[in-house]
């Protein structure tokens, strides 16, 4: 390693986690400042609602708003994005979270773990000194309170090197501020929910273009995701599900028939086309001569569930205001075909995830 | 090795068809129909294994990549050379520079799994 005549690394690097919010951007481009080089970690978790709105996006909206913001900071700060698929072992994590759910089925303590040690990870492969975050104090109820950031930091096994450049001023000093790595009296002290002075730091340094603060885009943090999420749990071995049945968990309308059975069915044309590539092997309900969504069929109905779920896709259909609607049960190359009245809403109501 | 014939009219705007017939790739990527930001990372994987200044094509029906590959490219510091639309098919193109992010086992990589492989 070069040093300097104090006998300081000449060049310091930083490795820290980049969402391309606000605040990871700040915290990147404080670092920056004092002339640190800074490598971006960005995480593809499979939850993310930009994602997702990408995949199902209609021809005509507007692509700058689904671009990945991680990219994009990275690219507007002139630092190297390294985007990782968070994969398998993040969904263990989110379906068995040591530290328990927030409001919803949001892990964010756990998630904060996973990160910031995938981001030690890669320091320890590829070099470095510390790692950074963009977390405030204060900020967010169950990870960045005092308890739950040191928390964080003993289990990550980074202790004293994990830097939150926003808040700094607030915490301990790290060993990067011990060391000179860093100038502690450069770094902000800003803590709770607001984002006034983020806004300040980013008006006084020219960044303008970043997503909503506190928009949202985790579908862990999301009411009606969680909802199914859970329901999945409780009616699964946590342990046999897949990444593909959380994929399910964000499309079309969901209906809880029995233990054994759910449905899903679609909302629109994406929808139906997006569900149409998860139909192998299970069943699925069309209703016949009429615009109709597909209804994909977890676990095996018998004849009364059939009869249910044939007469909610007809209510979903193009013909849910006719006595009696003809609709098609398949499974592979097996097709069966039930005559039904379209269901009842208040029945319907009932069943809904 | 790079194979940009010369007089090629070759722009890098994100969102734009330039005229990127007279490309010749060393290595084609078909990332069809994997989600976001799937295609990046194995972009990222692919360019590992080419020699700098080899150009990769990489094939996208994800028409939000026009604008995320650029950024990606300015990020790492490869170079974006364009990108052509075939039916609901982007063609992108991408000069591996030496000392890129990426090249040097930076830039964009697996830590957990190697790309989900999910499709749309």
């Amino acid at each position: 390693m070069n040093v300097d005549s104090a006998g300081r690394p000449a060049k310091i690097k930083a490795i820290g986690l980049l969402s391309g919010g606000l605040d990871s951007t700040l915290a990147a481009k404080v670092l920056l400042e004092q002339g640190i080089e800074v490598v971006g970690i960005h995480y593809s978790t499979g939850f993310c609602m930009n994602d997702h709105r990408r995949a199902m996006a209609r021809p005509e909206e507007d692509p700058r708003r689904m671009r990945n913001e991680g990219l994009r900071a990275g690219a507007d700060l002139g630092i190297p994005i390294e985007v990782l698929d968070a994969g398998e072992a993040y969904l263990r994590m989110v379906l068995n979270p040591k530290h328990g759910y927030g409001k919803r089925a949001n892990p964010c303590i756990d998630c904060r773990i996973f990160m910031i040690h995938g981001a030690a990870e890669y320091m320890r492969e590829h070099g470095g000194h510390f790692v950074f975050t963009g977390e405030v104090l204060g900020q967010r109820p169950m990870s960045q309170h005092m308890q739950a950031l040191n928390l964080v930091e003993k289990e990550c096994g980074i202790a004293g090197l994990l830097l939150r450049p926003l808040s700094a001023r607030h915490l301990p000093p790290t060993l990067p501020e011990e060391r000179g790595w860093v100038d502690r009296e450069k770094l902000l002290g800003i803590s709770g929910r607001s984002r006034k002075e983020q806004m300040a730091w980013s008006e006084r340094w020219g960044i303008s273009d970043y997503p909503q603060p506190s928009g949202g885009c985790c579908y862990l943090a999301d009411e009606n995701f969680a909802r199914r999420f859970h329901d999945k749990r409780l009616h699964s071995k946590v342990e046999e599900i897949r990444r593909e049945e959380m994929i399910l968990l964000k499309v079309g309308r969901h209906f809880r028939l029995s233990p054994a059975v759910k449905i899903i069915v679609a909302r629109d044309e994406g929808e139906n086309n997006f569900l149409a590539r998860f139909v192998a092997g299970g069943w699925r309900f069309e209703a016949l001569e009429c615009g109709s969504p597909i209804t994909l069929v977890e676990g095996e109905p018998d004849e009364d569930l059939k009869r249910l779920i044939a007469s909610i896709t007809a209510r979903y259909s193009d013909r849910r205001g006719e006595p009696l609607v003809e609709v098609a049960a398949r499974r592979d190359d097996r097709e069966e075909r039930l005559l039904v009245p379209p269901v009842a809403d208040q029945t319907l109501d009932a069943y809904r995830l | 090795m790079p194979r940009l014939l010369m007089g090629a009219c070759v722009t890098r705007a994100a969102g734009m068809t330039e005229n990127t017939d007279s490309i010749r790739p060393d290595a084609v990527l078909d990332a069809v129909g994997l989600y976001c930001p799937v295609p990046i990372i194995r972009t990222s994987e692919r360019l590992k294994r080419l020699e700098a200044g080899a150009i990769l094509e990489i094939l996208s029906d994800d028409r939000v990549i026009l604008i995320d590959m650029p950024a990606w490219c300015r990020s790492t510091g490869n170079e974006y050379l364009g990108s052509r639309q075939e039916g609901s098919e982007y063609h992108l193109f991408v000069r591996k520079i030496s000392g890129a992010a990426a090249a040097d086992g930076q830039g964009t990589g697996d830590r957990h799994t190697r790309g989900t492989g999910e499709k749309r």
